[in-house]
């Protein structure tokens, strides 16, 4: 038992249950993206991982070792979050904000180390956010604040990412820059989870997909095996163009197949 | 960068620390009887005249150290409740724990028990300090949600303040209502080695339960969710500080009547120094809240009102203009 796993992991909300026995897993270096329509369970299925949403079955394991009997700083230096659309509640600079990624490594009165420093200057070089290290966050635009938070997480060195629709209100650019980084990410040797609705960029980048519908897996795998056009009409109810362009290729939904 | 912020804060801290000393000393030397510096130590170490002696050491002495106490605990559980509930407004009143220990002090004094024992007043605030604790864990345990914790302060604190009118629209005397008045205004006057000693240890217990919850508070900035990710566990978290606050600030208010405003803005002048990052504010906090407090002491003994000067009037009066133009001056970098 390699890597991050989903063992038939559950989640009951008030009395309906949202996820419904779901497995999978992600090796370290390769990027899994979680597909499917609004209210399939995405979301559900890392903050499952995450330990944010409570399990009522099944089991999450890292390197086969239970997530939920590890300490919050082992898993933290484990698994690692990017939320979608986060709160920065006091007007920190940049630099301060990356650096809070590294409390899973200090104790509690500890300053940050050398170490720190440099794992936070890498994160943001990465992330192309080192130029504006010192403004407050309050003062960036909303890409480079979505950049900043990225930076916040790869400060970790965790052995995976999990992130929530990391490209949602982002420009076409900043887009395509946030999934090369995880693609570096991944390259590094760390397995990455992403929750994403382009079903092309999915298609693209990701190595393995997991396609979710209504709280249950309706098909995982490869991308070619998963975004068939039956499975995109069962699951997001529209019809699907494709073209390719050399060895890329892409879909976009044209037509709503309707109630 | 950070490292240049790292020493600035500790160049602070250093220069908080000097400053509450210094206060502490201006304290010692200052009042009805004037003394000079060799006066106050030759009084201090019981070198000198009797008369001196028993002035420093029984008087002065305790005053300081109780103003030192109570500020510095003012000034931490405001930085602190303020990172936990990740709100600049908040301050050590907001759990509702203050306006219980006043309602129990105004109770003792309703009941002429503070006219028997000396230690009837702050034995009841301590009183209604707890039992506004154990109302505030019971109604906030069942989620780990700041909300509820906010909402049950307020409904504690309305509760309190709602007793405390009762008490004084029932006073029997004008006497004991002014009594009451006049302890609610806070003061440090007549503060004796026994104060010190009823409210020290406990005021010390609580600061040992907040002892390290910086870390938590800044992994907060990012969210209650994002702080869980980052190995936090925010219910023990949340637990020390509104206990360690519940504690601290509850004999605070027993011994010293209530203050304001020293919560709520010291804080607010650190950050102007060295930013919002809120593990970084709690030591400087402290030590600013120390300062302050003993600062303000000192102006309660101006010949002003015939003596009659408190405490809460003097850090009120001096704080909020102070507060408005530190809002005015960092207005921007609070959007």
């Amino acid at each position: 038992m390699t890597g991050l796993c989903l063992d038939r992991v559950s989640v009951v909300a008030g009395k309906s249950e949202i996820l419904k026995a779901v497995s999978f897993s992600v090796a370290p270096g390769e990027i899994v993206g979680l597909i499917g329509p609004n209210g399939a369970g995405k979301s559900t299925a890392i903050r499952a991982a995450l330990g944010l949403a409570k399990t009522s079955n099944g089991t999450v394991t890292v390197g086969g070792e239970p997530v939920a009997h590890m300490s919050g700083r082992d898993r933290a230096r484990k698994l690692a979050y990017v939320p979608q659309g986060a709160p920065v509640h006091w007007p920190l600079t940049a630099e301060r904000t990356v650096a809070l990624g590294r409390i899973p490594h200090l104790h509690p009165w500890q300053e940050l180390a050398d170490a720190d420093i440099e794992a936070v200057e890498n994160a943001m070089r990465l992330t192309d956010s080192w130029g504006f290290r010192g403004r407050l966050i309050t003062t960036l635009s909303g890409g480079e604040r979505a950049r900043v938070l990225l930076a916040r997480t790869i400060a970790v060195g965790s052995q995976y990412l999990l992130a929530d629709e990391p490209t949602a209100s982002l420009d076409p650019e900043h887009q395509l820059q946030v999934m090369e980084i995880m693609q570096s990410q991944a390259k590094a040797g760390v397995g990455v989870v992403i929750v994403m609705h382009d079903l092309s960029l999915a298609m693209r980048t990701c190595h393995k997909l997991v396609l979710l519908n209504k709280g249950e897996i309706l098909a995982k795998g490869t991308p070619d095996t998963v975004l068939t056009d039956e499975n995109v009409a069962k699951a997001f109810n529209v019809k699907v163009a494709r073209w390719s362009d050399g060895d890329s290729h892409y879909m976009t939904p044209h037509t709503s197949l309707g109630g | 960068m950070i490292k240049s912020l790292q020493t600035s804060a500790w160049m602070l801290n250093l220069l908080l620390l000097v400053g509450m000393l210094l206060s502490g000393l201006m304290s010692g030397m200052f009042g009805q009887v004037n003394l000079s510096l060799a006066e106050f130590f030759a009084g201090l170490f019981g070198q000198g005249d009797v008369g001196i002696t028993l002035i420093v050491q029984e008087l002065r002495m305790p005053r300081i150290l109780l103003g030192m106490l109570a500020g510095a605990t003012l000034g931490y559980t405001g930085a602190a409740l303020q990172g936990l509930l990740r709100n600049p407004l908040a301050d050590p009143g907001v759990i509702g724990v203050s306006a219980s220990a006043g309602f129990g002090a105004v109770t003792a004094i309703y009941l002429g028990v503070a006219a028997v024992s000396a230690y009837a007043v702050p034995l009841f605030a301590m009183a209604g300090a707890f039992v506004a604790t154990a109302i505030l864990m019971f109604l906030a345990s069942r989620d780990s949600s700041v909300l509820t914790l906010i909402l049950a302060g307020i409904g504690i604190s309305s509760l309190a303040t709602a007793g405390v009118s009762l008490m004084m629209n029932f006073a029997s005397s004008p006497m004991s209502l002014q009594d009451m008045v006049m302890w609610m205004l806070g003061s440090l006057e007549n503060r004796t080695y026994d104060d010190l000693m009823l409210a020290g240890p406990l005021i010390i217990g609580g600061w040992l339960l907040m002892v390290g919850v910086g870390q938590g508070l800044n992994a907060l900035s990012l969210g209650s969710e994002t702080a869980h990710t980052l190995g936090i566990d925010l219910n023990r978290l949340r637990w020390r500080v509104v206990l360690g606050t519940a504690l601290s600030v509850g004999a605070t208010v027993s011994v010293c009547g209530a203050i304001g405003f020293i919560g709520l803005m010291v804080p607010h002048f650190v950050r102007a120094f060295i930013g919002h990052e809120p593990k970084r504010l709690l030591l400087p906090s402290a030590l600013m809240g120390g300062l302050l407090l003993t600062l303000a002491d000192i102006l309660t003994r101006l010949p002003i009102g015939h003596g009659q000067l408190r405490l809460g009037v003097v850090t009120a009066v001096i704080g909020a203009p102070m507060f408005i133009y530190i809002i005015f001056k960092t207005r921007e970098s609070m959007r």
